[in-house]
């Protein structure tokens, strides 16, 4: 039984494989790799320094902006990368920007964890220990000058949605989702809600973070889903050899709308989000529940609000991270949730190609399913040489197929369990 | 939109604490004193990895949940939480970073230099400042597991975990747990504190509040009658703005606001209110800038004052980038 939906107009994205949406779907039939050694910054003596970075050059499309945005974007990843995904679109975005209401378009953003590039700052950390200080917080005070508003080292993490909402000139709110590997899939599925509850037209919905610095990327290494460089490939989602997952970087978001809104301004939509599930484990900080419970209630949960039936989903887009716990644990979930339709349902992540964005992954992956989507192509598991369940449809061939319906998961550190179900607005 | 039970835990002992001894800045911070013989209190291995406000969190939503008027499902009932920041303290989370460069200084071989880097940092670095470790603590001690999100980190985020819960209740007729989770402390203060010329009197406090919200009028202790953001966009002005009075929709009589830092702030604060109510109120004195605490400790007061007879009270906040929210509250 149909529910309702929620548009979703256009999209920019920027990736280690795409530097705006004009790029993804190129990449994607080509099969771009952007995983490889990280050369951003110094990872020699690391036991990993594989990564999927953002190697476009973003100077020129920041031009333009304030120099306060443009100091902060040299040391602020996320930041940058968001500018420029706004940047790339700006042309496009201000028909949207002047038919909506101010007061009833909102944003929300999905961002990454803090993390103070202290790499970049060595000279100063030296000094301030010499001194026997305290060598960060000292580091920040130096940095940030009262009255500024924004700080030139640390700011609170709602800076990339207050800059976006200040893009988009919304003013009815302006919201920022920090549930690491969900944060921009939770700001999409809030966002859907937010335009159903009647409190704004227009959603900016999406997510920027990047985990290619030092200090993230041996948290992360430490907690053993970044695999130790041995010159083999990284990120294996799926595969029986699968060792864990490519750190990543993206920005991206969504333009969402109202069915009013699109029809009162004669617009055309590209996909609709007609439903999400969106649970909690309640297991371990540390791990999945392995029995995937509350995994499969966040898939049952979307496609029962979509209104569809498991044999309708021609595509699922899987979270498949490529690390030993999440991907056995999501396909046992999947066969929970789609039953004995789940063999049919073709399975494919594309973390092989792109690493993982962490808080942008699933805005990352949405803007790559929209052009799946116009496109009716969908990609193979890059690198799946033996699948880790024979029985289901683990892609190792591309299709060519159009997609009416199809189921986006994410799932995040801590036990978040966060599926969109999409529809194809062109077929 | 109703609430049904509402637990917070406040800071206690403020102390003054440098936080610049180059810059010669301090401020007054606020801890919670944790209850060690709660019945939920975190196992040692969990607790090793919390934020003083995040075991506050779990106890006070574990009391509201057993305190609860409403027989809830787990896995239908949603949780929202809203977070401060989540370096609780710099040298504890960081401070191993910067003991390793001290140890490296004279380590020009920039591979042996990361290498012994990697080597001294400690394992559980992502656990201690993953944002949303509250949230998922709370699920796994408390046992929620429906719809969910950790917002954060300004004090409008105390104000969007209420908004979902009425998004939830009103779309989905469901219960949630709004919680926020307040570190306050050092790393706060310089976020937060670029954004004002003068920090002179700054007051933070740690913090954390459970308000369980649901459509249902029987057994709730208050309504929630209006909720409503300001429509401010030039979040990089920096100063203090305030068109609280624009966002009411009619005569209230008692107002609870947020949002300063310091005394001055506050009576600032008071005296604009004092416009167009009869009796303005502000925790600061007592309890400082709660963060994303705050709109939840003015509700726990509202919530008094509409017991000791008021008909309608109005919470005030407003965050660091000027962003002003109100949510009213009647018997």
């Amino acid at each position: 039984m149909k529910q309702s939906k929620v548009y979703i107009l256009d999209h920019e994205l920027v990736s280690p494989i795409a530097l705006g949406r004009n790029d993804i779907i190129e990449n994607i039939k080509a099969g771009t790799d952007a995983c490889g050694k990280i050369e951003n910054f110094d990872v020699t003596g690391l036991p990993f320094n594989d990564g999927a970075e953002v190697r476009f050059d973003l100077k020129d499309l920041l031009k333009n902006e304030p120099n306060s945005i443009q100091e902060l974007s040299k040391i602020d990843r996320k930041l940058e990368l968001l500018a420029a995904a706004f940047h790339k679109g700006a042309d496009r975005f201000s028909e949207i920007i002047e038919l909506a209401n101010p007061a009833r378009t909102g944003v929300y953003m999905g961002v990454g964890a803090e993390s103070i590039p202290l790499e970049m700052f060595e000279g100063d950390v030296r000094n301030f220990l010499d001194k026997k200080l305290n060598a960060v917080i000292e580091l920040i005070s130096k940095m940030n000058e009262g009255g500024s508003a924004i700080g030139a080292l640390s700011n609170p993490h709602d800076l990339y949605a207050v800059y976006l909402a200040e893009k988009f000139n919304a003013k009815a709110f302006q919201n920022s989702i920090l549930t690491a590997c969900v944060s921009s899939t939770q700001a999409i599925a809030h966002g859907y809600d937010a335009i159903l509850n009647g409190d704004a037209d227009v959603v900016i919905a999406g997510g920027t973070d990047s985990i290619l610095n030092m200090i993230s990327l041996i948290s992360f290494g430490k907690l053993g889903v970044i695999p130790v460089s041995d010159g083999s490939i990284a990120c294996l989602p799926f595969d029986i050899n699968r060792k864990g997952t490519s750190s990543g970087e993206a920005a991206g978001f969504v333009i969402m709308a109202s069915k009013k809104f699109v029809e009162e301004n004669n617009l055309e939509a590209l996909v609709s989000i007609c439903g999400y599930g969106n649970t909690l484990d309640g297991y371990k900080i540390t791990a999945p529940d392995p029995e995937g419970i509350s995994m499969a209630k966040a898939i049952k949960d979307a496609i029962a609000e979509a209104g569809i039936l498991a044999e309708e989903v021609d595509y699922y887009y899987a979270h498949g991270t490529g690390t030993r716990q999440n991907d056995g644990t999501e396909l046992n979930a999947m066969k929970n949730a789609f039953g004995v339709s789940a063999k049919n349902i073709p399975i494919s992540s594309t973390k092989d190609r792109h690493g993982h964005a962490i808080a942008a992954a699933g805005v990352q992956e949405l803007c790559i399913l929209i052009e799946l989507m116009q496109h009716s192509h969908i990609p193979k598991n890059l690198n799946l040489q033996t699948p880790i369940d024979e029985e289901m449809n683990l892609l190792q061939e591309d299709l060519s197929k159009p997609i009416k319906y199809a189921v986006k998961s994410n799932f995040a550190f801590g036990g978040i369990n966060t599926v969109l179900a999409v529809k194809n607005e062109q077929l | 939109m109703y609430i049904y039970g509402s637990e917070i835990l406040l800071p206690q002992n403020f102390n003054d604490e440098v936080v610049s001894e180059l810059k010669h800045t301090s401020f007054s911070s606020g801890k919670i004193l944790l209850d060690k013989d709660h019945s939920n209190y975190p196992v040692r291995s969990d607790e090793k990895i919390m934020r003083q406000d995040t075991i506050a969190s779990i106890l006070c939503t574990s009391d509201l949940i057993n305190n609860s008027p409403i027989k809830i499902d787990n896995y239908d009932t949603g949780l929202f939480v809203g977070s401060g920041v989540f370096i609780e303290n710099v040298e504890k989370h960081l401070g191993h970073l910067t003991r390793v460069y001290d140890k490296i200084k004279d380590e020009t071989d920039n591979s042996e230099k990361n290498h012994k880097l990697y080597r001294i940092s400690p394992p559980l670095l992502a656990l201690q400042t993953l944002t949303n470790s509250t949230m998922s603590f709370i699920a796994q001690y408390v046992g929620l597991k429906g719809n969910n999100a950790t917002y954060g980190n300004t004090s409008y985020s105390g104000f969007q975990v209420i908004k979902q819960a009425l998004i939830d209740a009103n779309l989905k007729k469901k219960y949630s747990v709004a919680v926020s989770s307040n570190g306050a402390g050092e790393y706060s203060f310089l976020v937060n504190s670029v954004h004002r010329k003068n920090y002179a009197g700054w007051k933070e406090g740690a913090c954390a509040s459970s308000l369980l919200i649901g459509p249902e009028k029987d057994a709730a202790i208050a309504k929630i009658h209006q909720i409503k953001a300001g429509s401010n966009t030039s979040f990089f002005e920096g100063g203090i703005r305030r068109n609280w009075a624009e966002l009411l929709e009619e005569k209230i009589d008692v107002a609870i606001c947020s949002g300063a830092f310091t005394e001055e702030e506050s009576n600032d604060d008071l005296a604009y209110c004092s416009g167009f109510v009869t009796e303005a109120h502000s925790l600061f004195s007592e309890f400082g800038n709660l963060g994303a605490s705050n709109i939840h400790a003015s509700i726990n007061k509202g919530i008094e004052l509409l017991n000791s007879g008021d008909e309608k009270v109005a919470i005030l906040d407003r965050d660091i980038y000027n962003r002003e929210t109100l949510v009213v509250l009647t018997k």
